[in-house]
């Protein structure tokens, strides 16, 4: 329609004109509180930190898994703002989110939103369908996500020697509190705990107490417990609420103290320690793959120096509840650790332009 | 439509409450709607029906439509305009 | 032994009995099964003393996919480990199997289906490839089903071969030959398929419309829901080709509980023998529900030892029927309500 390409900017400000329409619809593929997330994330001032300087790479190609988060919709909306022609593999197996963003926006878009939209392309693919192979051979920018495996297979396939490769595989996050943390704190680790769960990149799998005793801890939980209903007012689904019970009976055979959140809404499995004895290594820091359940989150109380040595390889996020100097020390502490991110508890989920260790807008933009 | 009127329209959108279900002095905690999602969307509507764009501070402090007036007052929106 | 299986499964209940037997069951577990006691530690120091089967402890059906659990007691000796058919998962559930419970299954079972088909013994159709038997060290679910009926048969024949739809008719006429009555089992989607809606040779037709035929199925629905296809219909494509006195039974069982089946009564219930209980509880506080509300079932008997599978939360719904069946069986029962339904949590790096 327009005779010359939109800029990043005025494709910003498109995506933010989908704002009044969002605000009185919701697909029913996306749960109220990732519709709130995207709102607030098609803001303008939000979007604009995404731009860089230079030209846009013109072709992106997004790699998701099944029942991927937001983060899949969030990318996708990225990569708008600088490629002509983009392409997204989705699962052949499960639900996705991309595809009714997607939909919402082409029908409630303005001429503008609409045009750009027609560049991008999804599909339901298997990992081995040419159609896929196609779409990696010529990206000039590809995003996977998935496991270790998945991901190391795709950025092998064959693609452009100029081509920028993002990958966001098995990544694991966790919140640290203060002992004596404030009823606000408790009720921001429910709220972003409750989104995915334990599921999510940047969900806090496990809470640590810093220089907590193990009293701190059971009051921890305790708190958490007593407080979870008045945050999360929706009961969890029905075979949510039956594999928390199954979860909670692994977590107990793997050796943690559980109790269930009211209404069967999280299982939280206490450590006696964070840092295991020799004997116990491998034991009881971690669940196993086996009794980590969707919803459980593991807790620890420990020193501060014992938590930055016991994070795994694979820390994605620490998000922080403290008070102002607890946060300056923590910070402190983690400089030269694994850890990709250390933000505010409440921001743990926020997906931001510097991202797993990635400046995004030198991804997309070719300064 | 006067202020009023827009103002009440909009709760109705965004909380998706019926008609018969609105009054100037519903609270947050008598509408489920009225979470996240409910926040984000007040202060969008706000915004787009009013002009001026809540701080998430503001949007998350408010707790009933009469805040809603006040909010708009303190801006220099009456609702009787 | 179990005395409550001297009497008939659904004479009047001795519920004190019961729940003295499911309590020196659990006893048995928790001194025998070290992974038992890791998810019950209060059970492991204050010992099973429940006061009703509702306080009796449980294991969620899951845990048998994941862990392969046994327990250690005099006079029980493991043999085959029972498999469930793999969910969509890809996961199947394991059961350890022993001599002990294996005879008190056996009667179980035979017991509850006498009540359905009536005594005596008659040639067996197993809608199933007898190279199914011959696996070593476990047997799945669908092979245990139908050797649940064994103690009812004169001869046992193996219907299908390998992969084949269709049955070996040949095999089925030579069975049916002298016999007067005969049972067909099958799962519920390979006796629509293979039986149902089969070709079958005229002379088969002849032998079976002469004859009183006890088709039994489990397995569940689901498949057939797929197809459009209802009870009625599909027992009615059963019966058609069947002689006077003809029924179907269809029945509802677990791997995890193996021996107790729960067939479905002619008044659309689904009764407990007397040695076996059933609670519905809330999925979100656990609460038994009384009856007329739908809940996750919890599924008990006295005859498990070689595991702790005397007591399985299921992940099925159900729901309690009030006052008494028009079958005249006595004794609680209930109804199904379905699967819980399933949808994964959505994630970063879940495939
Ligand atoms: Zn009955």
């Amino acid at each position: 329609m327009s005779d010359r390409t939109p800029t990043p900017t005025e494709i910003a400000e498109a995506w933010h004109g989908l704002r009044p329409a969002m605000i009185r619809e919701r697909p029913p593929e996306l749960s109220r509180d990732e519709w709130a997330y995207l709102i607030q994330f098609v803001d303008t001032s939000c979007l604009r930190g995404f731009i860089g300087p230079g030209r846009g790479r013109e072709r992106v190609t997004l790699v998701l898994p099944g029942n991927v988060s937001l983060l899949g919709p969030l990318l996708m909306i990225v990569a708008t703002l600088s490629a002509r022609v983009i392409r997204v593999k989705l699962s052949s197996r499960s639900d996705d989110v991309v595809e009714p963003v997607l939909a919402f926006a082409r029908r409630h878009g303005g001429p503008r939103l609409r045009e750009v939209l027609a560049g991008v392309e999804s599909a339901r693919l298997t990992r081995d369908d040419p159609r896929l192979a196609a779409w990696l051979a010529d990206a000039d920018v590809r995003v996977a996500f998935g496991t270790d495996a998945a991901m190391a297979a795709i950025a092998q396939a064959p693609h452009r020697a100029s081509s920028r490769f993002l990958g966001f595989g098995d990544m694991t996050s966790e919140a640290w509190l203060a002992p004596d943390a404030s009823d606000d704190v408790i009720d921001t680790l429910i709220k972003v705990f409750a989104i995915y769960g334990a599921q999510g990149c940047t969900s806090p799998r496990r809470a640590v107490v810093l220089d907590g005793t193990p009293s701190d801890l059971r009051t921890l939980r305790s708190r958490l417990c007593a407080r979870w209903p008045s945050v999360i007012r929706t009961p969890v689904p029905m075979h949510l609420a039956s594999q928390n019970l199954l979860h909670a009976q692994l977590a107990r055979h793997a050796g943690f103290d559980v109790a269930l959140a009211p209404g069967h809404a999280a299982v939280l499995a206490k450590l006696t320690k964070l840092t295991p004895s020799p004997e116990e290594e491998g034991t009881v820091s971690t669940l196993s793959t086996l009794a980590q359940g969707p919803l459980t989150m593991t807790m620890a109380a420990a020193a501060l120096d014992d938590a930055v040595a016991a994070l795994p390889p694979n820390i994605q996020t620490i998000g922080l509840g403290f008070s102002a100097d607890g946060a300056a020390r923590a910070r402190a502490a983690l400089r030269g650790s694994p850890a990709r991110r250390v933000v505010e508890l409440a921001r743990m989920h926020h997906f931001e332009p510097v991202w797993d260790g990635h400046h995004l807008p030198a991804v997309f933009f070719d300064a | 439509m006067s202020n009023r009127d827009k103002l009440k329209q909009l709760v109705i959108d965004v909380f998706l409450l019926d008609e018969t279900e609105f009054r100037f002095d519903l609270r947050r905690t008598e509408i489920d709607t009225w979470d996240s999602l409910g926040v984000v969307s007040l202060a969008v509507g706000v915004h787009e029906t009013f002009g001026y764009h809540p701080t998430p501070e503001e949007a998350t402090a408010l707790a009933g439509v009469d805040d809603v007036i006040a909010l708009l007052a303190a801006r220099g929106i009456a609702l009787d305009a | 032994m179990s005395a409550l299986l001297d009497a008939p499964p659904f004479a009047p209940r001795d519920d004190a009995a019961f729940l003295a037997e499911a309590n020196a069951l659990s006893a048995i577990h928790l001194a025998g099964s070290a992974d038992y006691r890791a998810i019950w530690p209060e059970l492991a120091i204050s010992g099973a003393r429940a006061a009703t089967a509702a306080e009796l402890p449980w294991l969620h059906v899951g845990v048998f996919k994941r862990l392969r659990l046994r327990t250690e007691a005099p006079g029980v000796k493991h043999q085959r480990v029972l498999l469930s058919s793999a969910t969509t998962s890809g996961t199947s559930s394991q059961v350890a199997l022993d001599e002990h419970s294996g005879r008190l299954q056996a009667r179980s079972s035979q017991a509850i289906l006498e009540d359905f088909v009536g005594p005596g013994r008659r040639p067996l159709i197993v809608l199933d490839d007898a190279a199914a038997l011959r696996r070593r060290g476990e047997v799945s679910a669908r092979v245990a089903a139908a050797l649940s009926l064994v103690p009812l048969a004169s001869t046992t024949t193996f219907a299908l071969d390998g992969d084949q739809a269709a049955p070996r008719w040949d095999r089925i006429a030579l069975a049916l030959a002298d016999a007067d009555a005969a049972l067909v089992y099958g799962f519920t989607w390979a006796l629509w398929q293979s039986w149902a809606r089969a070709e079958r040779p005229d002379h088969v037709g002849a032998l079976l419309r002469a004859r009183r035929i006890h088709f039994v199925h489990s397995g569940g629905w689901k498949k057939l829901e797929a197809a459009a296809v209802d009870r009625d219909t599909f027992d009615r494509a059963l019966l058609d080709d069947a002689g006077p006195g003809s029924r179907v039974c269809d029945f509802y069982g677990l791997v995890e509980q193996n021996g107790v089946i729960f067939p479905l009564c002619e008044h659309g219930a689904r009764h407990v023998p007397r040695w076996a209980e059933v609670i519905v509880r809330d999925p979100w506080t656990l609460a038994p529900l009384p009856p007329g509300h739908t809940g996750l079932l919890q599924l008990i008997n006295v005859l498990a030892h070689g595991a702790p599978y005397h007591s399985v939360l299921t992940e099925d719904l159900g729901e309690l029927l009030d006052g008494a069946c028009g079958c005249g069986r006595a004794g609680p029962r209930f109804t199904l309500r379905g699967r819980v339904p399933q949808a994964e949590l959505r994630g970063c790096a879940v495939v």
